[in-house]
């Protein structure tokens, strides 16, 4: 469907750009944490498009391009190459199973999972810094 | 053999959307004595890997977003990308990881919290 702004929509677009800036500062600082953002602003989008729009995906394809601009922005060296040429099969067949299984799962009970495990690692985290 | 199925594990998650690459970015750090900076360019280039791969499946099944919303979202991402990099510079090695400590925190309750209050909306007890 065709995107219309109209002067009235100008401050949801803004919040929308506003979203995904901070969601980019997490991403350059800490690698990771940039989805968040970007997924509280797929309701703001699903307003503006007036279409439903998937936040799962649009996190992933977002983060995809940010990620890969704050990996070209870390000093060379940074990369572990040897664990990451290790990890490259199970990470593909990983996104690609992932992909393959969402729509068969409750996307919903895995998030309340992995939130769970996120809070968790998070405090572990921080008691051990 | 453990980080095989643990990187699989997250790469599935990060395939659906879900996410997985802060708790990748733990378990380097924590488990394998990873430094802060390596585990997160680590986590980086391994997401990337993934994601790829779970956009071909998703493309291949049209479940992607319109790629002008992907657009609008990756261009206002990109300054915050490089001040985020820029600003790293000032986090010492514990700071970085306190900090991120804090933002799983923060990520993991959002989503528990927009999941709340998605269930409450459904239910008719929240507008």
């Amino acid at each position: 469907m065709q995107t219309k702004v109209y002067p009235k929509e100008l401050l949801l677009l803004l919040c929308v750009g506003f979203l995904c800036f901070l969601g980019g500062i997490v991403n350059g600082l800490i690698g990771t944490g940039g989805g968040l953002f970007i997924m509280l602003s797929a309701s703001v989008i699903g307003k503006l498009t007036e279409s439903e729009c998937d936040m799962y995906s649009l996190d992933m394809m977002c983060v995809l391009p940010l990620s890969l601009f704050s990996l070209l922005l870390y000093p060379e060296g940074s990369v572990d190459t040897d664990f990451a040429l290790s990890m490259l099969i199970p990470a593909s067949l990983g996104g690609f199973v992932g992909a393959k299984i969402k729509r068969a799962l409750d996307v919903k009970y895995l998030s309340i999972i992995f939130a769970c495990l996120t809070i968790y690692s998070g405090i572990t985290m921080i008691i051990r810094a | 053999m453990a980080a095989f199925i643990i990187v699989l594990i997250l790469s599935m998650a990060a395939g659906c959307g879900i996410g997985g690459g802060g708790l990748l970015v733990v378990y380097m750090t924590l488990a394998l004595s990873f430094e802060q900076n390596a585990a997160q360019a680590t986590n980086l280039l391994l997401f990337i890997v993934s994601a790829v791969s779970s956009a071909v499946v998703q493309m291949k099944d049209k479940a992607l977003p319109q790629m002008k919303v992907i657009l609008f979202c990756s261009l206002a991402a990109f300054p915050g990308a490089l001040l985020g990099t820029f600003l790293r510079g000032y986090f010492s090695e514990r700071g970085l990881r306190v900090f991120f400590g804090y933002v799983l925190v923060f990520a993991g309750a959002g989503v528990l919290l927009r999941l709340i209050r998605a269930k409450l909306s459904d239910a008719g007890k929240l507008k």
